[in-house]
């Protein structure tokens, strides 16, 4: 087991570092970038230039001017930082402040000009004193560009990781306390009304996109209902900036634990009813499966209990394959809904995520990704392990 | 032989004479509603079995046996269903039960093995904790005094190691030593009456001889009745006191083993036998019998057996009734009409 978790161990180290190097590698691949943003921030104001300085003040900040590998191994184990020790190699050059510029005149007497060369290097030597990160390896996720000017990444994860956990985790736990029994009532009482009611609900939850939900939600519950004059739930955000009152409810001060319950409830609904729609589905597959197995034929041969040849016998082994969720669940317990979150306005990783790839925080977008990685790497490996707990019939070696 | 048998036992139940009758089906009528039509897997079956006998059932693949012993069990599963008949099980007709008195029913006074030992087990528990289920189901009982007769069970059943064999789980066993579990468990309250459902098909020859041999030794000491079904008519003719041959859901003939194997009546028997290799026969090929059993979702209106049977006439467009030759013996045969 010790020899089995080390091979593992160094394996997951492997595909987090190649992870890593894709991730970083398509995210500069990418066209647009900060200088594309700052030309259209400056033409919805009405300026039509950057000036030079711009350009070289934004790709300082973004370390643009320095060659993609240098920037990758900067933002993976902080280095290079400076010159050798010794001063050797502090006249290297591993960037380039101000490309060159090459006038190219066609025969037709057309003129163009190409960026060629380098006309500013950047070297070793003007890393010092530039601000750089300990290292993603080492745990420092360096700073966030856009978003925090300069505060570290792990500030602004850290205040959106309570709304998503707290979202996440209640969903996620009440979505396996209703999906499991409805997919197994579903199975055995295959081809009854519950069966085809649930089995229908199930595969619109688990056929239209999360966003139709939730904005049919906002739609029914907050606009329709307010209109109606009806009790209504604020239509999205965590907490509340200003008091509200809410018909046969009173008023609801903004903050307080009932304005936070309300504005929790749709986002967790929808998400609740997403996932249920996918697992009882998933279930219920997995428990017709075993259902028509021989030994549970055998279970009821031998004067077993319907109902504990189902929960006993059937159901031990049906939620084998369920355990193959528990890596995509860690993932989601950390990295939140994209569209729930943004759909509600609901301040957790999700919506940092898509907020920080619209205004090109690369550390972010770096930061976030690199911990689902390794998030999904840690929970296939406790996926494996629990797999032998569930079924003997399965060891690592 | 009544201490033995209370030794092995534990739990020894007034078993009534052996000899009387035990279970009577009458009329047997088990279909299964498809949606390609209605298969009439079982169809007016019929036959005693007494005390202390052993009765086996034969037919090839589809002609019911399985159906029978399932719907004795009362464990055909949808879309199947009993549609007609009696079940007489000690006097009561087990289609009369509640779910919750068959329940108490089975694995105690009925108890069944099956065809494939491995996948017949519950992969993710232990061998012993599947036996002490049912004892604690049907006898209440529990920790150590279940334990021990676990252990009393697995080494009745000739399994060697049982402390140790107890504590694994079934892929941990081979075939032969998953069908001594299975028959341990189905022991373990002393059944009055065992079903095998081709409890040799799956295991290969020399683990068959033995697992016979097992269920021979432990038909004396225990005093069950055994409804064998098989297709195999070795088995049969080694184990059975008498024999019901089945053919497309129906009864074709009824007798104790000896008159059947030396003088079978329904051409459909004589095929079987002929079938069969016997030792130092000289004979290049076997004979088999021509053509296939009838889809029984429309089965032929006479004989079912008449579209392969070389003895054929017209009568045979008539269905043919069960025919008494005597006592113990009846064929569903036109051939035998007086």
């Amino acid at each position: 087991m010790a020899g089995y978790l080390a091979r593992r161990f160094v394996q997951m180290f492997l595909v987090a570092l190649v992870a890593a190097i894709c991730a970083y590698g398509m995210l500069y691949l990418v066209p647009g970038g900060p200088i594309d943003q700052l030309l259209a921030e400056r033409q919805n104001a009405g300026q039509n230039r950057i000036t030079e300085a711009d350009i070289r003040r934004v790709r300082e900040r973004f370390e643009l001017d320095i060659y993609l590998p240098f920037r990758f191994t900067r933002w993976l184990i902080g280095w290079p930082a400076g010159p050798l020790p010794g001063g050797i190699g502090a006249d290297w050059q591993i960037g380039c402040a101000v490309p060159g510029q090459v006038r190219l005149r066609y025969p037709d007497g057309r003129v163009e000009v190409v960026e060629e060369g380098c006309e500013v290097p950047v070297t070793m030597a003007d890393l010092e004193g530039r601000k750089v990160s300990r290292g993603i390896v080492f745990g420092d996720f360096g700073i966030s560009q856009v978003m925090l000017r300069g505060r570290p990444v792990t500030d602004l994860i850290m205040t959106r990781l309570p709304y998503t956990l707290y979202l996440m985790g209640t969903s996620i736990l009440l979505s396996i306390l209703i999906a499991v029994p409805i997919g197994v009532y579903s199975a055995v009482r295959q081809y009854s009304r519950f069966d085809y009611i649930m089995t229908t609900i199930a595969f619109i939850g688990a056929s239209l996109p999360s966003f139709v939900f939730g904005i049919f939600a906002i739609l029914l519950f907050s606009v329709l209902a307010k209109n109606a004059g009806l009790p209504y739930l604020p239509p999205g955000d965590a907490v509340g900036v200003r008091d509200y009152t809410i018909p046969l409810i009173g008023t609801v001060q903004a903050g307080s634990f009932l304005d936070r319950f309300l504005r929790f409830l749709m986002p967790c609904g929808v998400l609740t009813f997403i996932n249920i729609a996918g697992w009882s589905r998933f279930v219920r597959g997995s428990m017709l499966e075993v259902l028509s197995l021989d030994y549970v034929r055998t279970a009821r041969a031998k004067g077993v209990a319907e109902r504990v040849v189902i929960l006993k016998h059937a159901l031990r082994n049906s939620l084998i394959p369920f355990v193959t969720l528990l890596a995509g669940i860690l993932v989601a317990l950390f990295s939140g809904a994209l569209i729930t979150e943004t759909v509600f306005n609901w301040p957790g990783i999700g919506r940092l995520f898509i907020d920080a790839l619209g205004r090109n925080d690369y550390n972010v977008v770096m930061a976030l990704l690199i911990i689902n990685v390794v998030l999904l790497l840690i929970g296939i490996l406790i996926t494996d392990i629990l797999y032998t707990v569930v079924d003997p019939r399965i060891r690592l070696t | 032989m009544a201490t033995e048998s209370r030794v092995v036992a534990g739990a020894a139940r007034p078993t009534g004479r052996r000899g009387a009758e035990l279970l009577r089906v009458e009329g047997l009528k088990t279909y299964f509603f498809t949606e390609e039509g209605v298969v009439q897997a079982v169809d007016g079956v019929d036959f005693i079995l007494r005390r202390g006998e052993t009765l086996g059932i034969v037919g090839e693949s589809g002609s019911g046996k399985s159906v029978t012993s399932l719907s004795i069990m009362r464990l055909v599963s949808p879309p199947g269903r009993i549609v007609e008949g009696k079940i007489i099980f000690d006097g009561i007709n087990l289609l009369d039960l509640d779910p919750e008195e068959m329940r108490k029913i089975r694995g105690d006074r009925i108890a069944m093995i099956f065809q494939q030992p491995t996948t017949a087990l519950n992969p993710v528990f232990r061998v012993g904790d599947q036996i002490i289920e049912t004892l604690e189901i049907h006898q209440g009982l529990k920790g150590e005094e279940a334990q021990k007769r676990c252990i009393e069970l697995l080494s009745m059943v000739g399994l060697p190691d049982p402390q140790r064999r107890m504590r694994q789980y079934p892929h941990e066993l081979s075939g032969g030593q998953c069908q001594r579990v299975m028959i341990a468990m189905a022991l373990a309250c002393n059944p009055e009456l065992l079903i095998a459902d081709e409890p040799t098909t799956a295991l290969d020859v020399t683990i068959q001889a033995q697992i016979l041999d097992l269920m021979r030794e432990l038909r004396e000491k225990i005093e069950t009745a055994i409804m064998l079904i098989t297709h195999d008519m070795g088995v049969i003719a080694e184990m059975a006191d008498s024999v019901v041959v089945m053919y497309a859901g129906q009864v074709v003939e009824y007798a104790d083993v000896q008159s059947l194997f030396t003088d079978p009546k329904h051409p459909y028997t004589r095929g079987l036998l002929n079938s069969m290799p016997v030792l130092g026969d000289e004979r290049e090929e076997l004979e088999v019998i021509p053509g296939t059993v009838p889809s029984l979702i429309n089965p032929p209106k006479g004989c079912r057996f008449a579209s392969r049977c070389s003895k054929r006439f017209e009568k045979c467009d008539q269905p043919p009734p069960m025919i008494e030759l005597g006592a113990n013996r009846r064929v569903r045969c036109w051939l035998y009409e007086d």
